[in-house]
């Protein structure tokens, strides 16, 4: 037995009172000379043994009102265990929290939804440990239940892996490890259930976005497999309609839940939705990234609320990490040196609508660099800024191959890359002759962005073989038919079947006729990045490019992952993408000699050659954004670095998180390694960097070079925009949507009074006790004829009746 | 304060001289009156014709019989008398509750001073006397009106105590007043309840004409106590310590007991009763006794 108020558990000394009064009374009476002793002492008589165990009762029941009263005061917290003589089954309580960044949406009294889970968390377990019985709490936040389900997934994986089974329709999910997720594991409701969850009000909703099946999976193989104990299911969470709608599922899941007789309590911790906007996206254009080149970055602002959203504003900042001077800073947002760069306006974005916006940035230096963009605060503040990191380096590198023998090819493509002093492109040019892919080390031919075959006649089978090697670890390559190629070469070396880098067999040369005049242009675009700033004007550019020979192909494009990036005359295909591995190839089925084209001195070719060439060559960059909750990695190959690297955590603040680690090192030592990852299995023995991982922002990853010069690698962690769309499900339709499936639906204000609702039903406990209690003792005084009764009178002369005869 | 003034307060007096205590049983009175004797005597009104026997006055003999049917007989006439009215006050110990000043026995002998007012205005002989468990002091019956201050001088010196002890009283009572007469009993009858009773009923048998006049004080009828207590007896060495709420109901109930015992048992012998409580006015409780008497008397 446990009183909030102990010094006022004295109080109970006053149980004497009633005993002391009864005393007191025992003593002091008064005197009465009395005539008709007669009848009172026949009345004595008659009722002594009665009135004498009405008076202990009464005695008794005072003394228990007495101690009721000064219990109540005291603020009595029940003891679990002697209520638990009335039940013998243990109740688990499965307690799934929310904790996707949609949480994080601000409501009524600027509070959050999950400051509201907190608190109707807190008043949840008051409630249990109110409750009769025995009962046990595992509280699991819904990040920890997908962390785990994900670490099972990729042990599942491995083991698969290992045993060879490449059936993926057989494998099945793995049980994820409930005890590494769980905050709390079956911990048995103390009479102080507060200091339970206590640990849980550190906690803040992360950046993921999270689905509740996921937790229900993670707890389903131990609801199913406890027999002794009655579990019930608790979701606190925003009822988000992307959670619950149409969630097929989920609605399996809870269909299994009502199999196994379990209840489902979802509490409903938002108030209403309220007008979000989010940042979507931040892509940088796949152009050349080289230092002092114009980059254009395309970043979109979504509406996904029902009011449309007027004057949008949205800030864009560089944050530049010049490799030669930044050093990593704590108390900072950023290590780098950011740069504020022109607002972008938007006028108005309908409701539902995505609005995308581009902006140019031009970097000053090589490294890896951060592009931001943020929009003004709202109610969920998690989605209102966006990060991509772009790798900006000193040049691209091109190897230009020339099969003529005059170099005329490379000279255009020359004169396109390096125009002059004045005008940097970002690229270098290396010519070489079809021999070089023979003899050059894969290494060194890795070292290029992008290799242009032009025109080439043909090439050592080990050239191609290093072609498409390089092209299927990223790589571009770019090929440029016309006069010399070799059909033969073409289809058997550079096609192989589908497997090289020509993407169909070629057939023949057609000529199409020349037509004069105006007429329509012969080469047409698709939506493709390389002829995108030609697609979108008013006019077409090709009224002047002729072209006057030009590759039929064997069959029509049929193999998936092919794009025509332009059509030549009667509609045939003229330029196209082929996926390669991690790379790509552009072909290219016209010459650039005048007999085969006029494209060499068309203005379009400009564009074609350097955004070929830029998009060839950007597939071999790292992601420029990860999902929240990603694994950080750094790795340096080549370079000394000393065994210990750093690690600087966003906190949403000012001040970041620091952590050091140590690097793993390949066996030459030429590979360094630096891992943090937020698996529950990996040895993160503290939670806090899991929270911390869990976050969205720009994570620096540091190592130092053995000659002391700092290297930095950015990682940009953006939120899933999906979770940004805060419109609610009623009640109502997730009854309906899961039918069959006990569901109990309320509003987390019927939980949060939290310490006043247990103290309060406490109370109303005692009062309820004390108030039947008083009531007893009244009647019973009544009973025992301490309250005068209006009983009949005997009446004399002056009464109604007279006198009797 | 003279006893006249102290039991004949101003109201009662002018209340009962507009009452009438008439005797409702044939009284044996030695003068003439208004209440009927057992004897023929000299009234107008006829009852009989007697044969003559030698010896009796001539005056009385019937000549217009004679004239007729030539026999003797002797006219004879109800005699009228007056009232021979006895007030028995009960001063035991019991009557003094619940203080001299307003006792029981104030309150009854206020109502003997009222009856011996009316009774000595219409001419008729009072009585009383003073008892507990012996005739503490005793007045003859008188008809003059001063004899109403020895009636009203042993009601003042009388000092309730002792117990009671009714039945030997009334056989006193009954060898002092052989002639049969009204006999007004005043009385709480606490204590004595079969005595009292078997009291009731030798007067009756005597002959008398038996009122009871039971006073008994509010407390002993509504028992107001709340508080812890200790009843001591007035008549008795009994004492009991109790709250007295626990045994209010108990108690009402046995004293409604003892009072329907006495109101059957009056009604068998044909007395009349009155409960008096003491906060009814002395004059009320005339009143009302003597309506209800001369309603019966006309019946």
């Amino acid at each position: 037995m446990q009183f909030l108020y102990s010094p006022l558990t004295w109080g109970f000394m006053l149980i004497g009172v009633p005993i002391l009064v009864h005393l007191i009374n025992l003593v002091r009476h008064r005197r009465q000379k009395w005539a008709a002793m007669d009848f009172l002492l026949e009345s004595y008589r008659r009722n002594r043994r009665w009135v004498m165990l009405k008076q202990w009762l009464l005695l008794l029941s005072r003394m228990l009102a007495m101690g009721l009263l000064v219990a109540m005061l005291a603020k009595w917290v029940s003891n679990a265990q002697w209520l638990s003589w009335l039940g013998g089954r243990t109740t688990h309580h499965y307690i799934l929290l929310d904790d996707s960044y949609s949480m994080s949406s601000r409501q009524q009294q600027n509070e959050t939804a999950y400051e509201r889970a907190l608190r109707a968390l807190g008043g949840l377990t008051e409630e249990i440990a109110n409750q009769p019985g025995e009962h046990q709490i595992t509280l699991i936040r819904w990040s920890r239940a997908a962390l785990a389900m994900r670490d099972a997934n990729s042990d599942q994986k491995e083991i698969e892996a290992a045993n060879g089974s490449t059936d993926e329709t057989e494998s099945k999910s793995a049980p994820g490890r409930i005890d590494l997720a769980a905050d709390l594991l079956a911990q048995t409701v103390t009479a102080d259930p507060l200091r339970l969850v206590e640990r849980i009000n550190a906690t803040a909703p992360t950046a993921l976005q999270l689905s509740p099946e996921t937790a229900l999976e993670l707890i389903q193989p131990t609801l199913a497999s406890q027999s002794g104990e009655q579990p019930i299911v608790y979701m606190l969470s925003d009822l988000r309609r992307n959670q619950f709608a149409e969630a097929e599922s989920l609605k399996g899941q809870l269909q299994q839940l009502a199999k196994l007789d379990v209840p489902v309590h979802l509490i409903d911790c938002s108030e209403g939705e309220g007008q979000n906007l989010s940042v979507s996206a931040v892509v940088p254009e796949q152009e050349v990234w080289a230092v002092g080149v114009p980059l254009l970055v395309r970043f979109a602002v979504r509406n996904p609320s029902n009011v449309i959203a007027k004057n949008v504003v949205a800030k864009i900042r560089v944050i530049v990490y010049d490799e030669k001077q930044v050093v990593p800073s704590t108390d900072r947002d950023y290590s780098g040196n950011p740069i504020e760069l022109p607002p972008v306006v938007i006028e108005s974005i309908e409701p539902g609508q995505t609005v995308t916006r581009q902006v140019q940035v031009v970097f000053p230096a090589a490294g890896g660099h951060v592009v931001e963009i943020s929009i003004p605060d709202d109610v969920l503040m998690a989605d209102n800024s966006r990060w991509c990191t772009i790798d900006i380096r000193q040049s691209q590198k091109i190897l230009l191959v020339d099969g003529d023998v005059r170099q005329a090819n490379s000279f255009y493509f020359e004169s396109v890359i390096q125009p002059g002093e004045s005008l940097e492109t970002g690229m270098t040019v290396e010519k070489v002759d079809a021999s070089y892919l023979r003899d050059v080390p894969p290494e060194e031919l890795a070292s290029f962005d992008v290799v242009a075959l032009l025109d080439v006649p043909r090439m050592d089978v080990q050239g191609v073989d290093k072609l498409i090697e390089f092209a299927e670890a990223g790589g571009g390559v770019l090929i440029v038919c016309g006069q010399n190629t070799n059909l033969n070469f073409a289809n058997e070396q550079l096609y192989r079947g589908g497997n090289g880098i020509l993407p169909m067999e070629l057939n023949s040369i057609h000529e199409p006729p020349e037509i004069l005049g105006n007429s329509e242009p012969q080469v047409a675009v698709s939506d493709h990045p390389i002829m995108a700033p030609l697609q979108k004007l008013a006019s077409s550019p090709f009224f002047a490019l002729k072209i006057r020979k030009h590759f039929l192909l064997k069959q029509t494009l049929s193999s998936s992952g092919l794009q025509v990036i332009a059509t030549g005359p009667d509609k045939q295909p003229l330029l196209i993408d082929k996926p390669v591995g991690l790379g790509r190839s552009v072909t290219l089925l016209t010459g650039l000699s005048n007999d085969w084209s006029s494209w060499a001195q068309d203005p379009t070719f400009v564009v074609l050659a350097l955004r070929s060439l830029g998009y060839l060559g950007s597939f071999r960059r790292e992601a420029t954004e990860q999902p929240a909750g990603a694994p950080i990695a750094m790795v340096v190959t080549n370079r000394s670095v000393l065994p210990q690297g750093d690690l600087l955590l966003p906190t949403g603040s000012n001040r970041r998180v620091r952590l050091q680690r140590q690097l793993e090192f390949s066996e030459n030592d030429s590979v360094a390694k630096m891992l943090l990852s937020s698996s529950l299995q990996a040895g993160n023995e503290d939670r806090s960097i899991i929270d911390g991982l869990l976050r969205s922002g720009v994570f620096e990853s540091w190592m130092t070079s053995s000659d002391g010069t700092m290297i930095v690698r950015n990682s940009a962690h953006n939120v899933a925009p999906e979770e940004g769309n805060l419109e609610r499900i009623s009640h109502q339709e997730i009854e309906r949507q899961f039918p069959g499936v006990d569901l109990r639906i309320r509003n987390s204000s019927a939980l949060e009074n939290g310490l006043s609702s247990r103290e309060s039903s406490q109370s109303n406990l005692l009062m309820g006790m004390l108030v039947a209690l008083l009531v007893g003792e009244q009647m019973l005084a009544y009973s025992a004829s301490y309250h005068a009764k209006a009983t009949s009178r005997v009446h004399g002369v002056a009464g109604r009746d007279g006198g009797v005869r | 304060m003279p006893a006249s003034k102290r039991f004949l307060p101003p109201e009662a007096v002018k209340r009962a001289q507009q009452l009438e205590l008439k005797a409702r049983q044939i009284v044996e009175g030695f003068l003439s009156g208004s209440h009927r004797s057992p004897y023929f005597g000299q009234s107008v009104e006829f009852v009989q014709h007697r044969q003559y026997m030698p010896g009796d006055d001539v005056r009385h003999i019937d000549w217009k019989v004679w004239a007729r049917q030539d026999r003797l007989v002797i006219k004879q006439y109800e005699e009228d008398t007056n009232l021979r009215c006895s007030l028995l006050v009960d001063s035991s110990e019991s009557m003094s509750y619940p203080d001299p000043q307003n006792s029981k026995f104030e309150y009854g002998c206020t109502l003997a001073a009222c009856i011996a007012l009316l009774v000595l205005r219409q001419q008729d002989a009072v009585g009383s006397v003073l008892f507990d468990n012996k005739i503490r002091s005793r007045v003859p019956l008188r008809t003059s009106q001063s004899h109403l201050l020895d009636v009203l001088s042993s009601l003042e010196n009388a000092k309730p105590a002792e117990k009671t002890n009714l039945e030997s009283i009334f056989k006193d009572v009954v060898q002092t007043f052989p002639k049969r007469g009204l006999m007004i009993l005043i009385s709480d009858l606490l204590g004595v309840e079969e005595s009292a009773l078997r009291g009731i009923n030798t007067l009756r048998r005597a002959g008398h004409d038996v009122m009871v006049i039971h006073v008994l004080h509010d407390d002993e009828l509504d028992f107001p106590f709340t508080d812890p207590t200790r009843f001591e007896g007035l008549e008795s060495d009994s004492h009991l310590t109790c709250n007295p709420r626990a045994l209010r109901d108990g108690y009402i109930e046995a004293l409604e007991r003892f009072l329907d015992r006495v109101r059957r048992t009056c009604a068998a012998a044909q007395c009349d009763y009155l409960l008096a409580r003491t906060s009814d006015a002395p004059d009320a409780v005339l009143s009302k006794l003597l309506r209800d008497r001369m309603r019966s008397v006309r019946r």
